[in-house]
């Protein structure tokens, strides 16, 4: 056990039963009561406080990235991941309740004030409140597994197939080949797609699959190539590009240098 | 709609529409039976799986929602059918979308009724989680620890036979990954250089084209190309299924793909011929 793992042990032991609740609670209330002071604050000196935070909760994983492991693989910060990671689900159960308040803010203010629409408002509160009640209090029965099976998966599975007819829709009217670069990419995208379908592998079925330089013209050993060597370094190079981008992003994000944020506009407004 | 042009440019979207319905109805009815070439890549991933000792845990982690279960569904049935007949044990975990685990979990318990498999005993559920980033690294640790409880029953994971001798992920044999999204990225970057057991991908259709370059590097050792992996692997199975069923209807939606963009580019030229001659 290191040192900061020994201080933290003895400072937070491990609560059960009604210590636990206790601490859990109490824990809820320092969380309303930081949100009321956040809420309180001018808007520069918030932005400073999420800014160290921010700051904070990034210099953790970078510390614990880059600080030398011993043999286990394993360093002064390497014990606080599991607990900082519960922290991050946490967080993001968090982000659904933000999501669902946002939610009934703005259907709920369509549906008290009749504007344009407001049925399908109120359709999407009482699918979201039944969906809820289901899932909280009725996870086991047959009431949520008809919801969610019968009705939520053949929604969604339907909205996404929906896009099918469009891409087909879009295909015929976009696709037209009007230079060399779109004839090329027309043409590729022919060799690839055939190359993946039996109907389309059964063109050159008679071809040797391998062993041969004849086999070099068949669909799939095309489409093959193109995807592994052709396409491969492609995409490598825009991993490259992405991953330069991202990490740029990142440190704007993890300094508080990024600019136009919701925060930002609050405290340049005070 | 406008009366300019060549026909073959006005073509009502409602008979496209009609069109693929037609296609895809007829195509799952009457299926063509057409040998279907296996890729290098199906056949890496089924060799994982085959040759995975069965002493060791494989852990099947899903990221799918329904609407993606065109392809991520069969690509998960036909491997959780492989372990189960080849009797190793399995643990799902599920990231980015709550629906995952759910799905996940009827399937598994739709196999294990037929493979005989007993919950705790050859198969659990890790449940879902959010954070991706920091669940991995703390599975890179210890999975106990990081996990703590399955989603079924809530008990603590080291109660179950099924985790007996895993700690970490050193502990597992293959780790396979069904997704619709881009997760591959943490996988790679915070699981594969910390462990020896094979990482293998099945991604939808439109995302695997990126996962090349990783398969190159053998970072990724084997991947199922959408429903058409998951055909494959159902191939390389023996056996021929609703998947191997599903791929007609895919290959006559992409000849009508190839026939229409080919119609409208003729009547794109036929319309400048018009033009060209008024």
């Amino acid at each position: 056990m290191n040192p900061i793992q020994s201080f933290l042990s003895r400072a937070f032991p491990a609560l059960h039963g009604g210590a636990l609740a206790g601490a859990v609670a109490g824990c809820v209330v320092a969380c309303v009561i930081a949100v009321v002071i956040l809420q309180a604050l001018p808007g520069k000196a918030r932005k400073a406080v999420i800014a160290a935070v921010t700051f904070v909760a990034g210099l953790f994983y970078a510390l614990e990235f880059f600080l030398p492991a011993n043999a286990q693989d394993e360093n002064i910060l390497t014990f606080a991941v599991p607990t900082v990671g519960n922290v991050t689900n946490v967080l993001g159960g968090m982000t659904l309740g933000l999501g669902v308040l946002s939610l009934i803010r703005i259907h709920g203010s369509n549906v008290v004030k009749v504007k344009s629409g407001w049925e399908n408002s109120m359709l999407l509160l009482v699918s979201m409140v039944v969906m809820a009640v289901a899932g909280i209090w009725y996870g086991q029965t047959l009431f949520y597994r008809s919801l969610f099976r019968d009705v939520l998966n053949s929604f969604d599975a339907a909205m996404f197939a929906v896009l099918a007819f469009f891409i087909v829709s879009a295909a015929y009217r976009a696709f037209r080949i009007k230079s060399a670069e779109a004839t090329l990419l027309m043409v590729a995208a022919l060799v690839v797609m055939l190359g993946q379908i039996p109907i389309g592998q059964y063109l050159t079925h008679w071809l040797p699959v391998k062993g041969s330089y004849l086999s070099l013209l068949r669909l799939d050993n095309i489409s093959n190539w193109l995807l592994s060597t052709v396409n491969a370094p492609a995409q490598r190079a825009i991993g490259f590009g992405l991953g330069i981008g991202g990490l740029a992003i990142a440190l704007r994000i993890w300094l508080s240098l990024e600019r136009g944020a919701y925060f930002e506009a609050k405290a340049d407004e005070s | 709609m406008s009366n300019a042009g060549h026909p073959l440019t006005r073509i009502n979207r409602h008979w496209l529409y009609g069109a693929l319905l037609a296609i895809v109805v007829i195509g799952l009815i009457v299926p063509i039976p057409l040998p279907l070439a296996v890729s290098p890549e199906a056949t890496r991933f089924y060799d994982a799986i085959e040759n995975a000792p069965k002493d060791k845990l494989v852990l099947v982690s899903t990221l799918w929602s329904a609407s993606t279960q065109g392809e991520n569904r069969p690509q998960t049935q036909v491997v959780l059918k492989h372990l189960m007949k080849r009797r190793i044990r399995f643990a799902l975990i599920a990231f980015g979308d709550a629906q995952s685990t759910t799905l996940a979990q009827e399937l598994a318990e739709e196999q294990a009724r037929i493979y005989k498999y007993e919950y705790g005993k050859d198969w659990i559920n890790l449940g879902f989680r959010q954070d991706i980033a920091g669940t991995l690294k703390g599975m890179v640790r210890d999975i106990n620890e990081t996990l703590k409880t399955d989603s079924v029953n809530r008990r603590p994971l080291a109660s179950y036979p099924v985790m007996a001798g895993v700690r970490n992920v050193d502990d597992l044999s293959v780790i396979a990954e069904f997704s619709a999204s881009g997760n591959y990225k943490s996988w790679v970057g915070l699981v594969v250089g910390s462990t020896d057991a094979a990482f293998c991908y099945a991604p939808t259709s439109v995302m695997a084209p990126e996962l090349y370059t990783y398969l190159d590097s053998g970072q990724i050792r084997g991947m199922l190309f959408g429903i058409k992996g998951a055909a494959e692997y159902e191939q390389l199975l023996g056996e021929k299924g609703f998947t191997t069923r599903a791929i007609t209807p895919v290959s006559l939606a992409l000849v009508l793909l190839f026939v229409l963009i080919g119609l409208g580019n003729y009547g794109m030229y036929a319309t400048k011929k018009m033009e060209g001659n008024s």
